[in-house]
């Protein structure tokens, strides 16, 4: 008998299941063609996760070594390291301690440097250092009263060159004096771009707020003629230019780039300063460029200039300084430090009694409802958001046991949430020493706890440390937990009970006050270096182990 | 009478390790050839040669020829096609979590079938093919993972059968099951030998010896002897075969 | 005699030891009953003042006012819902399928730069996710969109960054650890890798995939510091994407410096609800993991 036994042949649907037959031997294609676009799907998923890491790692990186920031000022971003100022006659050169960090200074800054207001140069280039500046004494009397006076350039120089925080102004005659290795020559910007009311009114909603260098130039070289084109009102541009000679038409044929004969054809041409300002002043749609200090004794509205300034941003020192005005100013060197110290308090709490929970849970607890329990307990504790940590760690730590808001509070609850990772790795750690090794002791009469402490934990010392490593990359990271427990003193810490701001809580003050998105940078930087070193570390200890 | 498959000095690597020399054979076209020899001979590697299931496995390359009707499986013979025509069924029974009659519909409606009528049809047919409809007819709704262990496995052939495959690979189908269940899908083998060409890989003797036309013995990636099952396990030309017929090895 | 009291010493000491690795393994299950403890009892007497069902369901939060206190908490529940429900709507497709990559398409050395990938953003605070929302996330939505870009979109999008890690992960182990049978029991009737994925292979690795999407949802649901950066942090109804959102822990974190009385319970009565959710999510994972479908 076969066992093949079909039941009655019913032609028609055998016939359609050939017809099928035939027809899906020619359309694998479709299923392959689906095949093709699907693996195009997965590969663009993988390199979208992959770009979105690049993007956040590079992104943040780069803003944090280099600085990198569009801005509006009333100054050109054009500076001249011969200034034509009214304290000397003839040019002067500003020259700085080579200790103060400064690549150039406005002329307003630098104005209000040498009045002693402010006396430390913290608003100007965020170091904390008294502001020293140095005259000579043929200019007595017209500075703040912290400015000193000498006789000569060359005790100015002097002067200046042992001081950090100070600065001098020389006679531009002199400066061959300047090569001197402990100062450093800096570049004042001195002009603005000074419009005739009319420009700046509103039109048709339309407002002009600012122009950039490549308007500027157009406007010099006579390729803008209406506002329009520069997102104004609709109204001819009118050049004026300053005197021939002096040093705002110096600077002027500078930043146009090219010959006087090549400037706008419809420029109205000066003699006189006094000329050229009035003619600002009363031509419709006037534009000139006119230096920064004139602009209020002559009535002239000044349009903003935007651009895009960059320069290096995270540097050593930024790791070394103190910071002082809630970061403003210095670097974070006592921010760091209490990381370091709430990293090292928090290991010291959560590893000794996360090793000990994972040797019981895996050495000594029999399975059953303690078990269970044990492991739903880790489980749970894991799973809990870091706010509702934060919230505990104030109730008990900072309130029931008056610990108060400081370091030991803020550990505590960062020990409690990273206490999972540290039981459940050691316990992986734990279980993959073979149990020949514990045998090995055990035989040779050894108690349980001495074999556990002396055969067992050493072996499964990589697979801890692993744990605790991880653990320590989530506790800096953190900053929910630590906002109502831990606290934002940025100064040193100088017991367990003071207020503590670390990197992370650093950066969001940083972030929401709005302080600087450079420091921001910086500092997340930082905290991206961390990250980077505590996963680099903890896979080369897996690799290591297997 | 023209061979189904015929392999030609076929080398296979798996990485460094070299699996395969130089092995040339011939498959007759409704027979049942058996492929014998100790762990690690090389016979499980043969057998995925043939439907290019080794292609999954990271590092490996195949040297030589294998033509199925004349082409060359390693040629631009697709390779949809080729698996459609050459089915496999594994050492253990591996039903997909779904429902028999999905499991069964499985392969046709990949290959787009959706006509359920045909579906039916086909289902129906490859189980009874399979020697296994009257017990689970009334229950083609229900798990196939709830199937007793031979079941998985009859059940697993009979979605072979139902992408109609010319040439079925059967990499020790019984290894895993029970002797009653390994007498049925005996039973069914030699039934389903009148409709396909069948190539068995089995650690068990009396088994080759029973279902099988003839035989290929391996031996550390060589093909040591092949012919007619009655040659091989009684009259073989090695020394080494007559060992390890014998029992005194392997 | 000496023996026996050696002996007696050590099984002395042997025990001393096991109850302090009790003790140690107790630390986690008595912080979770603490902290349960806590949150009730600082949270349940606003229920002295309002009913459960108005602070769930009120739309007005007004803790501070001195005529007329609202406490409801509806457009935080509202919020901390739809953000979350939103960036898993963005993470697990792509979460999905770059695991998909990873198991089944990358090479072994593809497969394992993916891996540290993927630990890398897992590693990221959620302080420099926040940053990162702002200068670009926020600034792109400003600029695409309009509005202030501070919105539940940027928040979805900065959450749905923060999941991405949690559900690749899960679905990744989950596809690794199917046995390779099923997926060659596919293959070789002729389906394409594809179709073996999508019938075969992701409905045995549900189980896990779902357990990995709930994990990533109460992830998202309790993130403080990234949300608060972007999402508006306005105490109203969200109204759509663009517009501003409040979460609970938004809620419990912006009023807690200067809360008092009332206002101070009800935060913790907030908390109360998002550990709730949360609790009820871990749950499940629980209930999902334990119940692996028969993948055998």
């Amino acid at each position: 008998m076969s066992i093949i036994n079909l039941p009655a042949i019913d032609s028609s649907i055998d016939r359609l299941v050939e017809i099928e037959r035939q027809k899906s031997n020619t359309n694998y294609e479709k299923a392959k063609r689906r095949n093709l676009a699907a693996n195009v799907l997965l590969w663009g998923s993988a390199a979208l996760t992959l770009g979105i890491l690049l993007y956040i790692l590079g992104f943040i990186l780069y803003r944090g070594f280099r600085s990198d920031n569009i801005i509006e000022s009333d100054f050109i971003d054009s500076s001249g390291i011969s200034v034509p100022l009214d304290w000397h006659d003839g040019d002067s050169v500003l020259i700085v301690n080579d200790k103060t960090r400064l690549k150039e200074i406005n002329l307003r800054d630098l104005e209000s440097l040498l009045n002693g207001k402010p006396d430390n140069w913290g608003n100007i280039n965020s170091q904390d250092l008294d502001v020293l500046p140095y005259m000579l004494s043929s200019a007595k009397g017209e500075f703040g009263k912290n400015t000193t006076y000498r006789e000569s350039p060359s005790e100015i120089v002097s002067s200046v060159a042992s001081q950090p925080g100070a600065l001098g102004l020389i006679p531009a005659s002199f400066l061959s004096l300047t090569e001197n290795k402990d100062i450093n020559i800096i570049p004042v910007k001195m002009l603005s771009v000074g419009v005739n009311p009319s420009v700046l009114e509103i039109e048709n909603n339309i407002k002009l707020r600012y122009i950039d260098r490549k308007i500027l130039r157009k406007i010099l070289r006579g390729e803008l003629t209406n506002w329009q084109e520069a997102a104004g009102r609709d109204m001819p541009v009118r050049l004026v230019l300053p005197p021939p000679g002096s040093f705002e038409w110096d600077a002027l044929i500078e930043i146009a780039g090219v010959s006087s004969e090549e400037l706008a054809q419809s420029a109205v041409g000066t003699s006189s300063f006094d000329e050229f300002y009035s003619k600002i002043n009363s031509t419709p749609g006037a534009f000139g460029m006119i230096r920064n200090d004139r602009a209020e004794e002559n009535n002239i509205k000044l349009l903003s200039y935007r651009y895009r300034q960059t320069g290096a941003n995270l540097q050593w020192w930024f790791l070394f300084e103190e910071p002082k005005r809630a970061g403003r100013v210095g670097g974070i060197s006592t921010i760091v430090l209490n990381t370091i110290y709430m990293v090292l308090l928090t290991v010291l709490f959560s590893t000794p009694i996360g090793i000990g929970a994972a040797v019981y849970l895996t050495e000594y607890a029999k399975q059953g409802t303690l078990v269970k329990m044990l492991r739903l307990g880790t489980e749970t504790l894991a799973g809990i958001p870091s706010i509702i940590f934060g919230l505990f760690g104030f109730i008990v730590f900072v309130g029931a046991m008056h610990m108060g808001i400081g370091l030991l509070s803020g550990t505590l609850t960062l020990t409690l949430m990273i206490l999972p990772t540290i039981i459940r790795t050691s316990e992986e750690a734990i279980k993959g020493v073979p149990r020949s090794f514990s045998a090995g002791s055990l035989a040779l009469g050894a108690g349980k706890w001495q074999t556990i402490y002396k055969v067992v934990l050493p072996a499964a010392a990589p697979g801890i440390l692993t744990g605790v490593i991880l653990a320590i990359g989530r506790a800096v990271g953190e900053t929910a937990a630590l906002l109502f427990t831990m606290g934002f003193d940025y100064r040193a810490v100088k017991n367990l009970s003071t207020s503590a701001r670390v990197l992370s809580t650093h950066l969001y003050q940083l972030v929401k006050e709005g302080i600087s998105f450079d420091r921001a940078f910086a500092t997340a930087t930082i905290l991206i270096f961390i990250v980077l070193f505590v996963n680099l570390v903890s896979t080369r200890l897996i690799k290591r182990k297997y | 009478m023209r061979s189904k498959l015929s392999i030609k000095e076929l080398d296979f690597y798996y990485g460094d390790f070299k699996a395969l020399h130089k092995v040339s054979m011939e498959i007759e076209p409704n027979k049942v050839t058996a492929l014998i020899g100790p762990s690690g001979c090389g016979k499980s590697t043969l057998l995925k040669t043939l439907n290019r299931m080794n292609d999954l496995v990271a590092g490996s390359v195949v040297d030589g020829t294998v033509l199925y009707d004349g082409d060359d499986i390693y040629g631009k013979y697709d390779i949809i096609q080729l698996r459609k025509k050459i089915g496999m069924v594994f050492q253990s029974p591996n039903p997909f979590a779904m429902s028999i009659y999905d499991n069964i519909a499985y392969g046709p409606r990949i290959h787009g079938i959706k006509n359920k009528k045909v579906l039916d049809r086909i289902v129906e047919k490859s189980l009874r093919q399979a020697a296994i409809w009257e017990e689970i007819k009334n229950r083609l709704k229900g798990p196939a993972l709830g199937l007793s262990g031979g079941q998985q496995q009859r059940l697993c052939i009979a979605r072979v059968l139902a992408v109609e495959p010319d040439v079925i690979l059967m990499d020790e189908p019984t290894s895993a099951l029970d002797p009653v269940s390994t007498s049925r899908i005996e039973d069914l083998i030699d039934e389903l030998k009148k409709e396909y060409t069948i190539i068995i890989v089995t650690h068990n003797m009396q088994q080759a010896g029973r279902i099988s036309d003839s035989t290929a013995f391996f031996l550390n990636g060589y093909l040591e002897e092949m012919g007619a099952t009655e040659k091989i396990f009684f009259n073989p030309d090695s020394k080494k075969t007559e060992d390890y017929i014998s029992g005194k090895f392997g | 005699m000496n023996m026996k009291k050696k002996i007696l010493q050590r099984s002395r000491k042997e025990k001393s030891v096991e109850i302090i690795l009790l003790l140690c393994a107790l630390v986690s299950v008595i912080s979770v009953l603490f902290i349960s403890f806590f949150i009730f009892q600082k949270g349940l007497p606003l229920f002295r003042t309002v009913t459960i069902a108005e602070f769930l369901l009120g739309t007005n939060w007004s803790p501070s006012s001195q005529t007329n206190p609202q406490f409801g908490i509806l457009p935080f529940i509202a919020g901390s819902v739809y953000i979350t429900l939103s960036s898993l709507l963005l993470a697990v497709p792509i979460g999905i399928m770059t695991a998909v990559f990873m198991a089944e398409i990358a090479s072994k050395k593809a497969a394992e730069v993916m891996r540290s990938v993927v630990q890398l953003l897992a590693g990221i605070p959620s302080v420099i996710y926040g940053f990162f929302g702002v200068i670009v996330i926020s600034k792109f939505i400003r600029e695409t969109f309009g509005g202030s870009g501070y919105s539940m979109l940027s928040g979805a999008i900065i959450l749905a960054i923060m999941v991405l890690p949690t559900i690749i992960n899960i679905t990744e182990v989950t596809l690794t650890s199917l046995p390779k049978k099923i997926k060659e029991g596919s293959l070789s009737l002729g389906a394409t890798r594809w179709q073996t994925i999508l019938k075969v292979q992701l409905p045995a690795a549900k189980s896990g995939i779902i357990a990995g999407i709930v994990l990533g949802m109460g992830r998202a649901l309790g993130e403080t510091m990234a949300v608060l950066m972007v999402a508006g942090n306005a105490p109203i109804m969200p109204k759509g994407p663009l517009s501003m959102v409040r979460t609970l822990t938004m809620n419990i974190v912006t009023d807690m410096g200067y809360a008092s009385g009332d206002h101070m319970t009800a935060l913790f009565s907030t908390s109360i609800v998002l550990f709730l959710f949360i609790l009820i999510l871990n749950i499940s994972v629980n209930i999902i993991k334990g119940n692996p479908e028969e993948i055998q």
